[in-house]
């Protein structure tokens, strides 16, 4: 702005205006990013992760798998058997380089195998995004489809579903995530599937309200009145009513999900296979008190994209649905 | 009001039935059961055992039976409060209980003490100063606390702690804090701080939110109007209101403090109800694992009708027409 001198003389330059201008500019988006700053702060962190996730070739500084040995400066060829017995590592011309500390060769670190900890880290934001946006997804998509129903219809079905959902609830809920990811074999796919019907309770409760009081309204009555079917109504008037409700529900669910799948993976209940920050803490706490740093960075990107999740849910919560705020 | 009562009471035991009947279920359906997991820790020993043993456990447990029979037993069992027996230690699910309750109800009472004490002062400042940078700084704690793994700052923590002495490790055991107040507090320290501030902030941001709700109210404005200080105004008249719904959500945590914290006493090794509940799923120790889940369940849904009863003795406008 201060690059056109005319204009700012000619209009005094206040933060205020230029603000307002900003905002008029922006748009709906826009406006978010400047009024909410804490949810701005959000979506900054998680388009971060989003990049280092589609642009890992970019980032990535080595194969994540790959096993780091060096010359070992100890190698000692003619080591007797009684130096051998003190210090088995003699014998051998190669040593892994694990557990060494943050250098400009191992940004973080490597960990007890000798893999850099950095290209581990980086590679962990593919699970922690898989697992908040699918399981998000299925738990809303999920919850939609049984609450609209639940609501709109009532009745029985209603009365059962509910009683159900209770017993759902009534269960601690880490108990019943361990029950549910234990039925079939640790995958990335079950770990998601089993996270998704978590949610599915608590969503299903909040979408059959949103319906109860919408299902009230005129222009249902309207919309029956006109000789439209249950599912017309359900999809072309409940449906758009309750996705502010939908919505934040979907974002606020994304940081509990990564939340809940590193504790699973530190638990060792996790998907396998794949690198997870969950397992990455756990492994790192064999040695935490000489080599912090595995489980440290880890953690720091768990409770990053948390945070930023976190941010930017209770933001759109608060500019979606006044109502909902803080709850 | 009793018609009311009564029809939820009934309504607690459906949905008791209905969390019997999945717990059940679900266990048979993971692979696996308490045989082939005790016979696969004795084969890691190197002891070599043939299907025949197997077998033979199974029908010592009982698990040759067929399901439905093994579910009539269960529920004909439930009807007379017998937990069943668990196959690992040979003792009742109650004297698993009376056990491993009195270290969750230490860790869990500790966890809730902590997450209040913090939240009370710091939900009601953030109300007070909204949208100013107490508020912002307090705000963004909460969020902080909430997102941090509570396995991640406990690991951070435990360095720290045992850099500087302030814990010393020992392997004599747990004790409870009536027998040893001192060791008991020194092994609870790290585990009661990071549970603690996990708990904070729910309780923190459901205070603020409700702060903001009462501080808007007309008899607020009254009590200011006649000369009160802001004080007196914001903890005499705001503070008490804004707790009400603060409690509700601190009734349904009473049922998963009494589950126990499965991953902090998990961590630290106390022997309590979330360890208990852990190792019963892992070991497939069946009766246990549904007596705990059951126990747990009922503690949760009753509390839950408890508190709407007390909500509506404390609040006239929740009230129900008799």
């Amino acid at each position: 702005m201060s690059q056109q001198p005319s204009e700012s003389a000619a209009l005094p330059f206040t933060a205020r205006a230029a603000t307002e201008q900003l905002t008029r500019y922006l748009g709906p988006v826009g406006r978010f990013m400047i009024h909410k700053r804490l949810g701005a702060f959000g979506v900054i962190v998680v388009a971060f992760f989003l990049f280092l996730w589609v642009g890992q070739p970019l980032v990535q500084r080595y194969d994540p798998r790959e096993v780091f040995q060096g010359d070992n400066p100890d190698y000692n060829p003619n080591a007797t058997v009684q130096e051998l017995q003190k210090d088995p590592d003699l014998g051998s011309p190669i040593v892994l380089e694990s557990l060494e500390g943050p250098s400009s060769r191992h940004w973080f670190g490597t960990d007890k195998f000798g893999r850099d900890i950095y290209s581990r880290t980086i590679a962990g934001v593919e699970l922690a995004m898989i697992i908040g946006l699918v399981a998000s997804a299925i738990a809303t998509g999920g919850s939609i489809i049984l609450g609209v129903a639940s609501g709109y219809y009532g009745g029985k079905f209603d009365l059962i579903l509910q009683r159900i959902i209770d017993a759902m609830m009534a269960f601690p809920a880490l108990v019943f995530l361990l029950l549910l990811v234990q039925v079939a074999e640790p995958s990335t796919r079950n770990s998601v599937l089993a996270l998704g019907v978590l949610g599915l309770p608590t969503g299903t409760r909040l979408i059959r309200s949103a319906t109860l009081s919408v299902r009230e309204t005129e222009y249902i009555t309207a919309a029956r009145l006109v000789g439209a079917g249950d599912l017309r109504v359900m999809f072309r008037h409940v449906l758009p009513n309750v996705g502010a409700v939908a919505i934040i529900s979907f974002t606020v669910l994304i940081g509990g999900y990564i939340l809940a799948e590193a504790s699973l993976s530190f638990l060792g209940l996790g998907p396998q296979g794949v690198i997870s920050w969950g397992r990455m803490v756990n492994d790192g706490r064999v040695a935490i008190q000489l080599h912090p740093w595995e489980s440290l960075f880890s953690g720091l990107a768990i409770t990053m994209v948390v945070i930023a999740f976190n941010f930017f849910g209770d933001a759109l919560r608060d500019v979606l649905d006044p109502r909902l705020r803080g709850a | 009001m009793r018609a009311y009562f009564i029809r939820r009471v009934l309504l607690n035991f459906v949905v008791l039935w209905i969390v019997a009947s999945i717990v059940f279920l679900a266990i048979r359906v993971l692979p696996g059961d308490f045989a082939t997991t005790q016979f696969a820790q004795l084969q890691f020993r190197n002891n070599t055992l043939t299907t025949e043993d197997i077998a033979l456990a199974r029908e010592v447990l009982g698990l040759n039976k067929p399901v439905y029979a093994q579910y009539g037993e269960f529920i004909f069992d439930l009807l007379q409060f017998d937990l069943g027996e668990s196959f690992a230690s040979k003792r009742s699910t109650w004297e698993e209980v009376r056990r491993a309750l009195p270290y969750t109800m230490e860790l869990g009472g500790l966890v809730l003490l902590i997450g209040l004490l913090v939240a009370m002062p710091v939900g009601v400042v953030s109300a007070v100063s909204q949208d100013r940078w107490p508020d912002y700084v307090l705000r963004g704690f909460a969020i902080l606390a909430l997102s941090a793994p509570v396995f991640w700052t406990a690991s951070i923590l435990t360095i720290f702690v045992i850099k500087w002495d302030i814990i010393l490790i020992d392997v004599g055991g747990q004790p409870h804090l009536w027998e040893d107040p001192w060791r008991a507090l020194q092994w609870y320290l790290v585990p009661a701080l990071t549970g603690g501030l996990a708990g904070t902030a729910t309780i923190m941001r459901l205070l603020r939110s409700q702060m903001l709700e009462v501080l808007r109210e007309d008899y607020v404005r009254t009590a200011r109007a006649k000369g009160l200080t802001g004080r007196v105004t914001v903890l005499r008249h705001a503070l008490p209101n804004a707790m009400l719904p603060v409690l509700t959500v601190m009734g349904f945590t009473i049922g998963v403090v009494f589950g126990g914290q499965i991953i902090l006493e998990q961590m630290f090794a106390v022997p309590g109800m979330g360890r208990l509940t852990f190792g019963s799923l892992t070991d497939r120790d069946y009766p246990l694992f549904q007596g705990l889940v059951l126990l747990t369940a009922g503690l949760v849904v009753f509390t839950n009708l408890g508190i709407d009863m007390l909500y509506g003795a404390l609040d006239p406008r929740v009230r129900l027409g008799s």
